[in-house]
């Protein structure tokens, strides 16, 4: 390196990617070395020397000699920096380099910790903690207080040295060593990897391991809303109100202690039982006018405040008031826009400008964050506020704390509200509830209530109140009466009996008898009506509820043996508390979810930011300005929308499909993949293994493999986990994985562990198994997981990749134990994405087992599958496009496949319910599109091209006639054969096939007219698609929405894809695309004469690959959105979801048999491209057969089913036979000169002919792409295809009229929403 | 050659019993299928036999004897069942698993060397106190079990709809979360504001 460490050293004051190395060149802390106070610079004297290494100013490297470290809290950030021995000076570390960082991990702690408590020193530690986390994020295991402890003399250094430190006393604790009550969350026996930090007490309870993009979640939800309490303005435990005003309380007795607050005086029992919690502003629909107080009616006629529009702003206002506030300098203004508000006219109100610059709040910038007053319609920017407002006391100046900081906002109370010294807030009679007139009823109650009071001394819940708030507390008290009378938990009744003194008890059950004694029957039914009845109700709750049961059928009860029960109950249960039962339901660390806590999402919040988005999108339509909108909806709000709408989605989802439904959404690997994969991985193993299969399953895995070694003279041990017992003993051990001991298990090179683990959603569950493997430090692991698990050479300790097979376990790979559908077969999984079977080696052991691969070839499989993209689901639709344009595909199967789609889109309309099912898994981005899209096609053959609708109708009605006769059909939803009946009368299909046909082709002369205009937004989308699937797709959308005719562009699409099957005019097409050539942008132009080049590609496979990654992969997108709508989209999602999602269920019906088919075929696929290919031209014909059997079963294969039963198998073969004639030779080299948008582009010539119709490609295109794309450069013609369809895409898009959206969505939506009863 | 006969039925029985268990919670709607299939990780069912409830005209929820391969697996199960709420065929409640006693069984065979012989009582007879204190424990028993049973359906009845109340709740704001995302709204103005909502 540079060893330019001689005299002429240059100053070097910041290194950055730096670690230090002890003279044996290990990594080594610099705490290691002397701390130093100050600014001296004298060399000490001390011996031990380390060398820093590092880069500074960006490209200089660096290498000194240091001696000494400092740390200084004064800054932003604590700043440590280094002495080096040479005298230059102090050099100040600023980035650790990767690997390094878990060297200093622990001091770095320290330091942020001691730099928070610098700054906040009374701040609770519970914030500490939670700052530390966030800091600490991305390392694996939390912060802890052990880290703390090992710097015990830096800490103890600063409390001593620092004035301001000295006065924590969260420091001093630590510094004291004294054992912290919490010491069993944040202590050293919690190392746990990324458990949750508990920290919060109300968490503690909770249990619940979350990972920390939930918690991040729940953080920014926080800052978002009012999280604090709308009483005493502090945190805390509190309740979020559901209703429009959407504030938080302190709504349990005691709770706000520290800030005063009078709480809203409710149980903690009553919380318990509220569902929904609305304020009493918010039930009565009574609010202050937040700018002069007085409580006014705000709903209905009379309402007389108003709410702001914003998303997250609970305020009302009077139209005077606010108006007068918006335009202050102009009282015309002023006075139209009360006239206005009055009316109804949304308005954002005063709180959403800064008071001082008018501009929006941007919560990213720190300095346009806003400070909002809690008192009164004002808030500043951070950079606007003005100095008296201040987050300290200044005492000289007179100054007293107005600020307080939350993470992404500031709490103000601004000047104009007169602090009161004793709560540190401003007076706080700001809160006014509505007096709620309950007439005589109420009073009754209230004297009830009274009475109670005094007979039975109920002090302990009824604490008193201020008089002020005496009416409130009434209310509140009757409102705590009823509750407990609906309560008719067990509980509360005991509590009741026991809690009252025995003399009251007495008392009771003499009332109880009596009546009685009168009508023995029935307890409670003749019991007079008077307070004492009310009384008595609330003790004997059961006999109250019990006249909601008709006598006729329910046996009478001897209400003495009722007592006698209850007596011996209540001693039971009222030793029995919740916590008891949550702990005991604790849920094994394999299946936790983290679906939870969707109740404290209020209401009220969804509610208003999904009225703001509109608001806002109506702001825009309006014209006003981004900023405008963003004023009444704020970009923050809309993450959280679409943060929320996940979460509700996964929380919802098995009551969405629940019946079929059996425990833990365990998926087991079936056998016969299992012994692919034992067929594999035997040679790597080694007599003398151990074979870990960490979440065993059935336990047939490590069976199998026994087996296996068995035969080839290996004699190996086995240990397997799981929860739950299998069948099957074979070294079993009912273990959860995660409470293995490193002991237990050998050492790690003779370890071989892995396969299925739960995934959990987003591979949660996945890679918190991977990383309690990784810590027995295996020589190979062996994992199915999904393509989001963190891979294993990113880890800390990174493992070589062997080979990795996504193959291997796409069609009907797993199994769901446990759960049948209606013609009780167990059902079958499938994943969207098939998860790849990943093979790891620890670095130290790759050589060997890269030998071993290559010996078996393992890895030129591996290779090719890697590049497999997610495009799986989305590539049959070039595939259509090919087998069009393939001559062999004359007109008429094109006629053929559009019906198939038609009626596709058809279906989807019809089955409005597998809408709810069918929003799992996938992307947003893509749905939003898909379903716009897919109600574009729909709208489009209504509107336009009459005839095409006709012919979809007598399609799908002949496909259903067929269905009927099928067993399979039953398990379709019922909807779809209620639409029967309308399609009776319907054309022999192929006559309706050459009605569409026409009429396509009168669509294609319209393409030229849009030509342009969408050529150039289409090639930038393409090369911007070139690359990664992911960020294409996203840039594609970008694109598209960005234009100003969204909507024609959509309509494009699904326009595209009407007039796709013109296979004939394919040539034609793509001449009339080429004179528009020149519109385009320069840098595509570079690309994009290959797509069309067919020669070229010839030549030059590495140009290609971008060229046809791009030009394939829109139009996938495009494809996919529209024509799979009904089909690929449900069972994708569906399955997506559920395998993914712990308590997801196992769908079934409708959606699953669209995945099966598309499964078959492509499992039939996968033989192909692992084998011979020979004996592929066999089976692909076979696969033909196959989908017919399918086809006829499932009606959503319509198209599949004409044509199949029309087409002649033999054309299929033939084009089988041309395919692979080219294949043989081509084949391997094609495998390895393709880039990953290779096999995309691929795929659609080998598919062509088998899934020229049918929606059952998905799967198989993706897969057939192997060894297909050695066809593409010999035949030429698919590729010229390509570019063929491209701009058919351009020309078509403008054929369907914008305003069809809208009217389409009323159709589907109620079939939706009317989804939830069913289910 | 008869007795030994018996006693051998009677040790198949308890044997029987051994590998059985009892399933409790079940859905009304469940099937010796669905049973099969859900314990079907952990156990090969021989036979199911559901408990027809004769005492309450009610659909309260229906239990079933459940044989199994052998005792092994009847642990497995109870443990399963006890360990994790354990849920078969959508029931939004979990089965209670328990092992089976021999009094569950209706069919069970005399055990032998007990004999049973049965005649009247009168007021006077020796045993006449006992029998009396018996008769009045019985139908004490009786009603208590009804007492509880009615309870525990009031009890249960509550639940479920607060359950539903929940879930109600939650599928309201999942319905218009699911509006704004469906018509796209969501989507536009994310655009307009050039947010990118994935992250």
């Amino acid at each position: 390196m540079m060893s330019d460490d001689d005299d002429a050293a240059p100053q070097v004051s910041a290194v950055e990617d730096y670690y230090l190395v002890d003279s044996s060149k290990q990594p080594v802390c610099f705490s290691t070395l002397p701390l130093q106070d100050g600014d001296t610079d004298d060399v000490p004297e001390g011996k031990k020397r380390l060398v820093l290494w590092g880069i500074a100013d960006r490209i200089e490297k660096v290498y000194r000699e240091v001696v000494a470290w400092r740390l200084v809290l004064e800054g932003k950030q604590p700043e440590i920096a280094v002495l080096a021995a040479d005298g230059g000076g102090w050099i100040r570390l600023l980035k650790p380099k990767k690997s390094y960082e878990e060297e200093i991990r622990r001091v770095l702690i320290t330091a942020q910790m001691l730099h928070f408590l610098r700054r906040k020193p009374d701040d609770p530690e519970k914030n500490l903690w939670r700052h530390l986390r966030k800091l600490f994020d991305k390392f694996d295991v939390r912060p802890s207080e052990d880290d703390l402890r090992s710097h015990h003399s830096l800490m103890k250094h600063f409390a001593e040295k620092d004035p301001v430190l000295a006065k924590s006393e969260v420091l001093r604790v630590y510094v004291e060593g004294r054992s912290r009550k919490n010491i069993s969350e944040v202590g050293a026996d919690n190392i746990e990897i990324k458990q949750p930090f508990i920290a919060d007490d109300e968490d503690i309870d909770e249990m619940i391991i979350e990972d920390a993009n939930n918690e991040s979640d729940e953080e920014e939800d926080e800052d978002l809303f009012d999280s604090i309490c709308a009483i005493c303005d502090n945190g805390g435990d509190i309740l979020c109100c559901d209703g429009p005003c959407m504030r938080s309380f302190h709504a349990k007795n005691g709770s706000g202690e520290d800030s005063y607050c009078d709480t809203l005086g409710y149980s903690e029992a009553q919380i318990e039982a509220m569902k929904i919690f609305l304020c009493k502003n918010c039930e009565y629909k009574q609010h202050q006018c937040f700018i002069c107080g007085v409580l006014e009616p705000s709903d209905g006629a009379a309402a007389k405040v108003f709410l702001c529009n914003n998303a997250t702003c609970g305020h009302f206002y009077h139209p005077k008031c606010v108006a007068k506030q918006l335009h202050p300098n102009n009282r015309n203004e002023a006075t139209e826009l009360e006239k206005k508000i009055t009316e109804g006219f949304s308005f954002t109100c005063p709180i959403h400008w800064c008071f001082r610059c008018k501009g929006v709040e941007d919560r990213t910038q720190e300095p346009l964050q806003f400070a909002v007053c809690r008192r009164c319609p004002k808030s500043y920017h951070r950079m606007c506020l003005p100095r008296e407002i201040s987050f300290q006391d200044i005492e000289e100046e007179d100054i007293i704390t107005r600020a307080w900081k939350l993470s992404k906002r500031i709490l103000i109370y601004c000047l104009d509200h007169e602090i009161d010294s004793e709560i540190d807030t401003p007076v706080r009679d700001h809160i006014r509830f509505p007096k709620t007139e309950e007439p005589a009823q109420f009073l009754k109650k209230r004297l009830l209530h009274k009475k109670k009071k005094r007979t039975f001394s109920e002090a302990i819940r009824d604490q008193p109140l201020k008089d002020s708030r005496e009416m409130m507390a009434c209310v509140q008290k009757t409102e705590q009466t009823k509750q407990i009378c609906r309560q008719v938990s067990m509980k509360s009744c005991t509590e009741n009996l026991v809690v009252r003194p025995e003399k009251k008890k007495a008392k009771f059950i003499k009332e109880k008898i009596q009546p009685e004694s009168h009508v023995p029957k029935d307890a409670s039914v003749s019991s007079p009506k008077s307070v004492k009845e009310q009384e008595q109700e609330l003790v004997v709750l059961p006999s109250s509820a019990a006249r909601k049961i008709p006598l006729s059928s329910f046996p009478t009860v001897d209400s003495e043996a009722e007592k006698r029960v209850l007596s011996v109950l209540g001693n039971r249960v009222s030793e029995l508390t919740l916590k008891d039962v949550t702990r005991k339901c604790s849920v094994p660390s394999t299946h936790v979810y983290s679906g939870r806590q969707t109740d404290k999402i209020a209401l009220g919040k969804i509610e208003r930011s999904v009225q703001a988005v509109g608001a806002a999108l109506k702001k825009l339509e309006n014209g006003d300005s981004v900023n405008d909108a963003k004023a009444v909806c704020e970009p923050d709000v809309l993450k959280q929308l679409s943060k929320w709408h996940s979460k509700f989605r996964v929380y919802i989802s098995p009551f969405i499909h629940g019946t079929r439904y059996s425990s833990f959404g365990r998926h087991f690997t079936k056998e016969e993949k299992l012994v692919e994969i034992v067929d594999k991985l035997h040679w790597y193993v080694e007599p003398g293994d151990t074979i870990v299969d960490f979440c065993c399953g059935s336990n047939d895995f490590s069976w199998l493999m026994k087996e296996k070694l068995g035969k080839v003279q290996k004699k190996c041990h086995f240990k397997n986990y799981d929860l739950i017992q299998p069948k099957n003993h074979f070294c079993f051990e009912k273990r959860d994985w995660m409470t293995v001991k490193p002991n237990e298990l050998p050492h790690g090179s003779q370890l071989i562990m892995g396969l299925n683990p739960p995934f959990g959603v987003k591979a949660s569950l996945a890679n918190k198994f991977i990383d309690k493997a990784l810590s027995f430090k295996p020589k190979l692991v062996v994992l199915i997981v999904p393509k989001e698990t963190k891979r294993l050479d990113q880890k800390k300790t990174p493992y070589d990749l062997i080979w990795e097979d996504s193959e291997c376990l796409s069609g009907k790979a797993f199994y769901l134990p446990g759960s049948v559908d209606l013609n009780d077969k167990t059902v079958e999984g499938w994943n969207a994405l098939a998860p790849p079977l990943y093979l790891w080696s620890r670095p130290d052991w790759t050589k060997k087992h890269m030998k071993i691969a290559e010996e078996h070839s393992h890895t030129n499989i591996g290779k090719i599958a890697c590049h497999v993209e997610e495009e799986n689901l989305l590539d049959d639709l070039p595939v259509r496009k090919q087998a069009e344009a393939t001559n062999k595909w004359n007109s008429r199967s094109g006629k053929e496949r559009k019906t198939d789609r038609t009626a596709c889109n058809d279906t989807e309309a019809n089955l409005p319910v597998d809408h709810a099912a069918k929003k799992q898994a996938r992307s947003e981005e893509e749905r939003g599109i898909t379903e716009k899209v897919a109600a574009r096609v729909k709208e489009a053959n209504m509107s336009d091209k009459l005839p095409v609708r006709k012919q979809t109708e007598p399609t799908s009605k002949a496909i259903l006639g067929k269905e009927k006769e099928n067993d399979r059909y039953e398990s379709r939803s019922d909807n779809r054969r209620k639409c029967t009946p309308d399609h009776v009368e319907s054309l022999p299909p192929e006559k309706q096939v050459e009605v569409a046909y026409e009429e396509r082709k009168f669509t294609i002369p319209r393409k030229d007219s849009h030509h342009e205009h969408r050529s150039s937004c289409h090639e930038n989308r393409r090369s911007s698609l070139g690359k990664e699937t992911k960020s294409s797709r996203h840039n594609y959308e970008q694109i598209a929405v960005g234009m100003p005719n969204i909507k024609s562009m959509d309509g494009g699409d699904s326009d595209m894809i009407i007039s796709s099957p013109d296979s004939s005019n394919a040539r034609s097409k793509s001449r009339s695309y080429s004179p528009a050539m020149p519109t385009q942008v320069p840098y595509d132009r570079i690309v994009h004469p290959d797509s069309y080049c067919p020669p070229k590609e010839l030549c030059d496979p590495l140009l290609n690959r971008a060229t046809y990654a791009g030009s394939c992969l829109p139009s996938n997108d495009e494809y996919f959105d529209a024509l799979k709508y009904s089909d690929i989209d449900n069972s994708s999602r569906m399955r997506g979801a559920s395998i993914d999602e712990v308590t997801k269920p196992y769908i079934s019906g409708p959606t699953s048999m669209y995945g099966l088919q598309s499964r078959d075929d492509d499992s039939l696929y996968r033989h192909l491209s692992s084998e011979d290919l020979n004996t592929a031209f066999g089976r692909s014909l076979v696969s033909d057969v196959a989908r017919q059997g399918h086809s006829t079963r499932y009606d959503d294969q319509t198209g599949g089913n004409c044509q199949v039963s029309r087409t002649p198998l033999t054309t299929g073969s033939q084009t089988h036979l041309s395919i692979h004639g080219g294949t043989g030779t081509n084949y391997l080299s094609a495998r390895h000169s393709l880039g990953s948008s290779g096999p995309i582009f691929s795929q659609p010539a080998s598919t062509t002919p088998s899934f020229g119709l049918s929606g059952a490609g998905l799967q198989g295109g993706s897969i057939m792409h192997k060894y297909a794309y050695g066809l593409s450069g010999p035949s030429g013609p698919q590729s010229s295809i390509m570019d063929k369809y491209a701009p058919s895409l351009d020309g078509t898009f403008n054929i369907r009229p914008e305003s069809s959206l809208p009217q389409q969505y009323p159709l589907r939506r109620p079939g939706y929403g009317g989804g939830w009863p069913q289910n | 050659m008869e007795t030994s006969k018996a006693s051998k039925d009677y040790a198949d029985f308890l044997d029987k019993v051994k590998r059985t268990i009892y399933l409790d919670q079940l859905s009304p709607q469940v099937t010796t299928q669905v049973i099969k299939a859900a314990l079907a990780q952990c156990a090969n069912v021989v036979n199911v036999e559901f408990i027809v409830n004769y005492t309450i005209p009610y659909d309260i929820p229906s239990a079933a004897l459940v044989e199994l391969e052998d005792e092994m697996q009847a642990k497995a199960v109870v443990e399963l069942t006890t360990d994790f709420p354990f849920i078969i065929g959508g029931m939004p409640r979990p089965v209670k698993a328990t092992h089976a006693k021999a009094e569950m069984f209706p069919d069970r065979p005399p055990c032998p060397g007990i004999k049973k012989d049965f005649r009247w009582i009168k007021l006077g007879d020796d045993e006449f106190d006992s029998m009396k204190k018996q008769k009045i424990l019985a139908k004490r028993q009786e009603s208590e079990n009804m007492a509880l049973i009615k309870m525990q359906l009031e009890e249960e009845k509550e639940l479920a709809k607060q359950q539903q109340e929940a879930l109600d709740a939650n599928c309201k704001k999942y319905d218009m979360l699911e509006v704004v995302v469906q018509n796209g709204g969501l989507r536009n103005l994310a655009h307009c504001y050039g947010v990118n909502l994935d992250d």
